[in-house]
Order: structure tokens, then C-alpha cells, then sequence
């Protein structure tokens, strides 16, 4: 036999779940566009079947199914892409970080072109050739002057400009490290809200998609460890240093490293080790550090230990060597009348006792920039001088142009080429870096868009699906109320 | 593979992006005339731009510095010349006066022109380029408290003839026209006119001619000739050495003519993009950027929802 009543109940149980998946449809439309959603789908099963007896068995034979049941909503989201996500976000991260820069670098040094620092040199040493050929004639003596002191401003400016942009890049470590302690306070209290609606049963589907969605972001800035407990709780490491544990979150500080004006990453008092913390945090303080480096010719604060394939090392190392190398020909060279001059070209201008000094502090020494018996002051001749037509010293300068005075090979302009070739190379490579990279990254979100996007069209499908269901639920509710009406109003004794 | 709205939105702002991205390459290539703006775009080439750049820069000044040492070779050449000229004039006066034919008048005749030569020497040999002492060496220009090269009391009609003393030095003066490489430009007073510690030099000689002739003897002035010639065959041998100087010079200014094209051709090769090569990748590029936006504003627009209804 039959229980009519059962029927009213699976009819009414289709039409809520037909209304439910309406409902996470909308839900779904409404956030297609929404960072980091995960479209959802109604989990539904079989309602438990009613065993029913058969006339002639007492044993249950036969199940009548009692209608649909709604066992949870769940977001559409494959964990595997995302972890693949995290780990290569890092490498884009710092690889956009080293093209943006060192593009910034390159525009500094402004190669190749007529007008960059190896023009300078060049225009610096044919200056002292042309003296070579006048050497008794103001105006040339004047051209020599100006060309140096050019070349010393070309320098200053280089090293001032490289300086502003190691200050820039410690401000962005600034800013990336506040973003991560934002994120990873967010984590720690989304992991106590997941962990809550999880205990009960329930599915905190848009506080799962919140918190991936910051663990993308906190994945780019530094190389993030990321271990799913099973409390739902996620925590996240740091070469082993816990930024969330569960419910505690321990944030990266900037703290002056010694340097004046530059700090360094710490965590819980010690520092974080520059190779050690990647992404886009770790590049930036390795252009800092590593790629411009530190003055090798800087005022006396406390050392840090030098970076000597640094640009700014390099640079420095570079003037200074030409400053030496001409102070030493031009000390020893003798003025037109045979007086031997003993006066340096370069000077030190922010510490005149130094004999050293890098790209911020080369210039021509005052003596000779002052008016027109400066001029006379610009050595010439070799010692003994054997008249004014001398031009031993020079021609000595005019020729260190090619001499190795960088290295056993390398004259001034092959180690500057050197160093924007090396510059270059890191640019190129990091510019294909991005781009592969980029592309790895958009072929993961490409797949993660395939499992957790939303399609309009699909959802519109469904939406006729549901309707159609819903309808068609409604529609047995129906039969069952005339079957009803039928045995209550159209049968028995009472008419 | 599930397509959804976002894919085909995402993947039509990246085309156009990443095609609008080529297309403003060429347009850079072709409004600045550069394929190279900076070391990253391509290391090598960098590297090889501003070696080339730089060596040109560098020949430029060698040549400058050729063009300097041809004008003072060339005014050098002029000044031995005429050096040459009035040194002959004085030895043709000197074969005249060797004659026993002629008197005393026309012998003192003869050498009151072989003085005016002699101080006509004087002052070829005090010649200057742009204030500077040709013959001087390295004495160059007159120190505060120096003289001229050949200096002598000048004019001094009462006076005996005096020795015309030389304050100039040897030292050549040069150039470097190759790295390493330096030519001399110079050609020192001694070296042409005789050394002061020489018997034979031109001005001691023409000062003893003037006085053999005054004298009238045609033995001594047959000697003194003989000297002259010594004296012209320095001048002759200088001009040589002067113009060997001279052709090597123009030799080296030739080669660098013809290697700062080809070094010019090699940094536009390496610096400069192919201009039609260019043009044509750039229409070609603009046509696959119209056809992506023309397929994807046919992609985007419809749905599901035109057709429910």
C-alpha cells in the first residue's frame, strides 16, 4: 500500500532544491566578475529512501524514494592549481620587480646614444689630445676644463640618481612588508572564521575564496610555504618562520640595518637573510643591496660589507681610478712656463683631505675651475719641461684613454661597457623571465578559470533547468492536491 | 576545455595588449630610428654600438690631430722653401762676387745684399703659426723673459754683423695619430738652420760670405760657397724628412677617411632598424591587431540570453 502524503513531501522537497540552485545561480551571475570567486553548485542526493513493507512479506522489500536532499553548497575549486599558483608566483614576482628597475637603472645611464657617460669620456679624452696640439692656447685649455667638469657632473649625477633609486627601493620594501602584515592579519582571522563555520558543519565557501585570494597576493611578495591543517586553519611559513599559526599572526618588521637610512627585514627580533625571503621583497632588496649596492667612497657610518660588483661600486671605482690615474700624471706634469704643477685635476668635493674618491664626489679642482688663471694651472708639459710647447703630460693623459687601467685589460670605457653589459644582460633576462614566467602563471589561471569560473551561458542553461524542475515539482504537488481533494471532498458518507 | 566569460574577456584584453605592445615596438623603431634604446633590448649589440661609437670618436680626433701636425708640416715645407730660395740668391751673389772682374763697390754691393738675406733668413726662421715659433722645438712661445729662436738686435745698421744666436731647442714636438702611435711634426731650428757649436750653420756661413766678399778674396769666397752648399743641403735634407711626415700623414688620413664609413655602416647595421622591414612588420601587425578585435567584438556580444525568449 501506498502512502499519498509522502508524495506532498518529495514534490515540496524538489521545488526547494530547484530554488536553491536558482538562488547559488544568481549568487553565481551577480559575482562573475568578483577577484578570486569560485562559482558553487548545489550538493544534492537522494533523500533516504522509506522502507516499505509488501502485502504478503513482512520483510522490506521495496524503497520509496522521499525526494531530493540538499546536502551543502560547494565552490568549484581544483587545491592543486592554486598551491601551483603560490609557487610560481614568487619568480614572476621578482622577476618584475628586477625588469621594472633596472630599466629605471638603464634610463639613468642613457646607452647608447650620443650623449651617455662613454661620450663624456670620449669627448674628456680628445679634449686632452686637442691640448696636445695647442697646448699654449687659452681656449683649448678652457674646452679641457669644461669637458672634465662635465664628465665630473655626469658622474655626480649618476651616483646621486642611483642613490635616490636605493631609497625608492627600500620605501617599496616598506610598502610590500606592510601589504604582507595587512594579509597576513586577514589570514589568521579568516582561518578562525573557517575554522568555526567548518567545526559546525557548514561550508565557508566565500571565506575559502577570500583567504586564496590573499595567499595569491601575500605569494607574489615573498616565497611563501603554505600547510593546510585539518581544522580548515591554513598557516603560512617563511623559510620556516611561522607569519600565521592558526590564529596567530607574527608580522615582518623594517628595521635600520646600520646603513643610515636603510633597513632590513626582521622577524621576531633577528634578521630575515635577503636570499632567503624571494618573491618580489626578496629582488627589491637584492637591487638594493646586491645590484646598485652601496658608495664605495661613502662618509663613515657604521660598515656594512661592500657589494664590489654593485653599479655604484663600480661607478665609484671607476672615477676614482681615472681621478688617480690623471692626479698622478697631472701632479707630476709641469705648467707652460716649466713650473712643475703638483696640483691634482680631481679633488674629493665633499671631503677635500681624501685623496679617494667615487662618482658622488669626483670634480675638477677648484684651483683650476677659478676664472682665467685657473687655466694656466692645467699641467702640460713633462718634468724637466723642455719648453711651453712641451706636451708630454697631455699627451700621457690623452692616452689612458687606452691604457688597461681597470684591469690587466680593461681600459675606463671597456669596464664601463662592461658593467651596462652586464646591466643589460640582466634586463633582458629578467624582461624574459616576466614574459615566460607570466605565461606559465596565465596557463595556471587559464585552468583555474576552466574548474572555478563562471559561464553565463551555462548558468542560463541551468536557470531554464531549474526553472523547468521547479515547475515540474510544482506540477506533482498539484496532482497530489487533486488526489487529496479527491479522497477528502469527493468521497465518503458526508455528501 | 570549459570556456568561460571571464577567459574570453581576459584573453581579449591580453591579445590586444600584447599586440598593441608590438605595434608600439615599431612605432618606436620607426620615430626614433633606433632599434636599440637601451642595454637590456639586446646586450651584444649595446656593447657593440658604443665600441663602435667610441672608436669612431676616437678617429675623429686622430684625424683632427692629423689635420693640426698637416698644417704645421705644410707651413714648415713653405718656411724651408723660401729658406732655400734666399740661401740660393746669397750663393749666387757669393759666385758672382768670386769673379775678379768686379769691384769693390759692386763686391760691397753684393754684400750688403747677402746681409739683407741673412736678416730675410732671420725672419723665416723666427716664423710663427698662430703665435707659436716654428723652428723653436718646444720654445714654443717666448717665455716672460726669453727671446725669439734666432734672436739678434734687430735692426742694428751701426753695428758689425753680430752672430745670430739660437734659443730655440731640438725637441721634437709630436702627436699620437694610432694609439701608441706618434708622429713628430716638428722640425727643430738646429736641425735646419745648423747646430751653434756647427762651423757650417746657415748663419754663420751667409755672416762670413758677407764678409769674404767685403774682403774681395775670391779663394776665401770659393770656400765660403762651399759651406753655403753644406748649409742648403741641410734645408734640402729637412724638407725631405718634412715630406715624408707629410705623405705618412695623409696616408693615415685616408685610412681613416675610408674605415669611418665602414665603422659608421657597422654602428647604423647594429643601431638602426631595417626601415622597410620595419613599415612591412608594422602593417602586418596592424592587420592581425584589427582581426583579433574584429573577432573578439564578434565573440563577446552574444549569449545565451539573445536567443532564450
Amino acid at each position: 500500500m501506498d502512502y499519498s502524503l509522502l508524495g506532498i513531501n518529495a514534490a515540496v522537497r524538489g521545488m526547494a532544491a530547484a530554488q536553491t540552485s536558482l538562488n547559488t545561480m544568481g549568487h553565481n551571475v551577480s559575482n562573475a566578475n568578483v577577484e578570486g570567486f569560485s562559482r558553487q553548485r548545489v550538493n544534492v542526493s537522494p533523500a533516504s529512501p522509506i522502507p516499505t513493507p509488501g502485502f504478503n512479506t513482512p520483510v522490506r522489500l521495496a524503497s520509496l524514494g522521499s525526494g531530493t536532499q540538499i546536502n551543502g553548497i560547494n565552490r568549484l575549486r581544483d587545491e592543486f592549481l592554486d598551491l601551483q599558483v603560490r609557487r610560481e608566483n614568487a619568480t614572476l614576482g621578482a622577476n618584475e620587480a628586477f625588469s621594472q628597475n633596472v630599466t629605471l637603472i638603464e634610463d639613468i645611464f642613457h646607452e647608447p646614444s650620443e650623449t651617455g657617460l662613454s661620450k663624456l669620456m670620449d669627448e674628456f679624452f680628445n679634449s686632452w689630445h686637442t691640448l696636445t696640439s695647442n697646448p699654449e692656447a687659452p681656449g683649448v685649455r678652457a674646452v679641457v676644463r669644461d669637458q672634465a667638469a662635465t664628465l665630473a657632473n655626469a658622474l655626480n649625477d649618476a651616483s646621486h640618481r642611483l642613490n635616490t633609486q636605493r631609497k625608492e627601493l627600500d620605501d617599496q620594501v616598506k610598502n610590500a612588508l606592510t601589504d604582507i602584515n595587512l594579509f597576513t592579519t586577514q589570514v589568521a582571522q579568516l582561518n578562525v572564521q573557517i575554522a568555526e563555520v567548518q567545526v559546525g558543519g557548514g561550508s565557508a565557501n566565500q571565506l575559502l575564496d577570500q583567504r586564496d585570494l590573499l595567499l595569491e597576493k601575500v605569494s607574489k611578495l615573498v616565497k611563501l610555504q603554505t600547510v593546510q591543517h585539518e581544522d580548515g586553519k591554513v598557516w603560512l611559513y617563511l623559510d620556516g618562520r611561522a607569519l600565521v599559526a592558526g590564529n596567530i599572526q607574527t608580522p615582518l618588521e623594517f628595521r635600520p640595518n646600520g646603513e643610515g637610512g636603510y633597513s632590513d627585514v626582521m622577524f621576531e627580533g633577528s634578521v630575515v637573510p635577503q636570499s632567503k625571503i624571494g618573491g618580489q621583497v626578496g629582488a627589491l632588496m637584492q637591487l638594493r643591496d646586491d645590484i646598485i649596492g652601496r658608495e664605495r667612497f661613502r662618509p663613515a657610518v657604521p660598515v656594512l660589507p661592500d657589494s664590489p660588483n654593485g653599479i655604484l661600486h663600480r661607478i665609484d671605482t671607476l672615477a676614482n681610478q681615472l681621478a688617480q690615474e690623471v692626479n698622478a700624471l697631472h701632479r707630476a706634469g709641469s705648467l707652460t712656463y716649466g713650473t712643475v704643477s703638483g696640483l691634482d685635476f680631481f679633488v674629493n668635493r665633499i671631503n677635500p683631505a681624501s685623496t679617494t674618491m667615487g662618482a658622488g664626489q669626483i670634480s675638477v679642482n677648484p684651483d683650476i675651475m677659478n676664472g682665467t688663471a685657473g687655466l694656466d694651472l692645467i699641467a702640460t708639459g713633462g718634468t724637466p719641461s723642455t719648453g711651453p710647447g712641451d706636451t708630454a703630460t697631455s699627451k700621457a693623459i690623452a692616452a689612458l684613454r687606452n691604457k688597461a687601467t681597470m684591469s690587466a685589460t680593461a681600459t675606463f670605457e671597456d669596464d664601463y661597457r662592461n658593467f651596462l653589459a652586464s646591466l643589460g644582460v640582466l634586463g633582458q633576462s629578467a624582461d624574459r623571465m616576466v614574459t615566460n614566467q607570466g605565461e606559465v602563471l596565465h596557463h595556471l589561471a587559464q585552468r583555474k578559470e576552466e574548474v572555478s569560473g563562471v559561464n553565463m551561458d551555462e548558468e542560463m542553461a541551468d536557470m531554464v533547468r531549474y526553472q523547468h524542475a521547479y515547475q515540474a515539482s510544482a506540477r506533482a504537488l498539484n496532482a497530489f492536491d487533486e488526489i487529496l481533494d479527491r479522497i477528502i471532498n469527493g468521497l465518503g458518507a458526508g455528501r | 576545455m570549459r570556456i568561460t566569460n571571464n577567459m574570453i574577456f581576459g584573453a581579449t584584453t591580453r591579445n590586444a595588449k600584447a599586440h598593441l605592445e608590438r605595434l608600439f615596438d615599431y612605432q618606436q623603431q620607426l620615430a626614433t630610428g633606433k632599434k636599440i634604446n637601451r642595454p637590456s633590448d639586446d646586450p651584444t649589440a649595446t656593447d657593440r654600438a658604443m665600441l663602435l661609437r667610441g672608436t669612431l670618436s676616437q678617429q675623429e680626433q686622430y684625424q683632427e690631430n692629423i689635420r693640426d701636425a698637416g698644417t704645421w708640416l705644410t707651413i714648415t715645407d713653405g718656411a724651408l722653401d723660401e729658406a732655400y730660395s734666399v740661401m740660393n740668391r746669397a750663393r749666387e751673389l757669393g759666385v758672382r762676387g768670386a769673379n775678379d772682374t768686379n769691384n769693390v763697390d759692386e763686391r760691397n754691393a753684393m754684400a750688403e745684399e747677402v746681409k739683407q738675406l741673412r736678416e730675410q733668413l732671420q725672419v723665416i726662421a723666427n716664423g710663427e703659426i698662430n703665435g707659436r715659433f716654428v723652428f723653436g722645438g718646444t720654445m714654443t712661445i717666448p717665455q716672460p723673459t726669453a727671446t725669439p729662436p734666432f734672436n739678434m738686435p734687430y735692426p742694428d745698421p751701426v753695428a758689425p754683423a753680430t752672430e745670430i744666436a739660437y734659443t730655440g731647442n731640438d725637441v721634437l714636438m709630436d702627436v699620437e695619430v694610432v694609439p701608441g702611435v706618434t708622429v713628430p711634426f716638428n722640425t727643430s731650428g738646429a736641425a735646419a738652420f745648423g747646430d751653434p757649436a756647427d762651423p757650417d750653420r746657415a748663419f754663420k756661413v751667409l755672416e762670413d760670405l758677407e764678409n769674404v766678399l767685403r774682403a774681395g778674396d775670391s779663394t776665401q769666397i770659393s770656400a765660403t760657397i762651399g759651406r753655403l752648399d753644406t748649409a742648403m743641403g741641410r734645408v734640402t735634407t729637412e724638407r725631405a724628412v718634412v715630406g715624408a711626415r707629410m705623405n705618412r700623414l695623409d696616408l693615415l688620413e685616408e685610412r681613416y677617411a675610408d674605415s669611418a664609413i665602414s665603422y659608421k655602416e657597422r654602428l647604423s647595421e647594429t643601431e638602426e632598424p631595417e626601415f622597410a622591414d620595419v613599415v612591412s612588420k608594422l602593417m602586418q601587425q596592424e592587420q592581425v591587431y584589427q582581426a583579433s578585435l574584429a573577432a573578439s567584438s564578434r565573440i563577446i556580444q552574444p549569449s545565451l540570453l539573445d536567443y532564450l525568449r
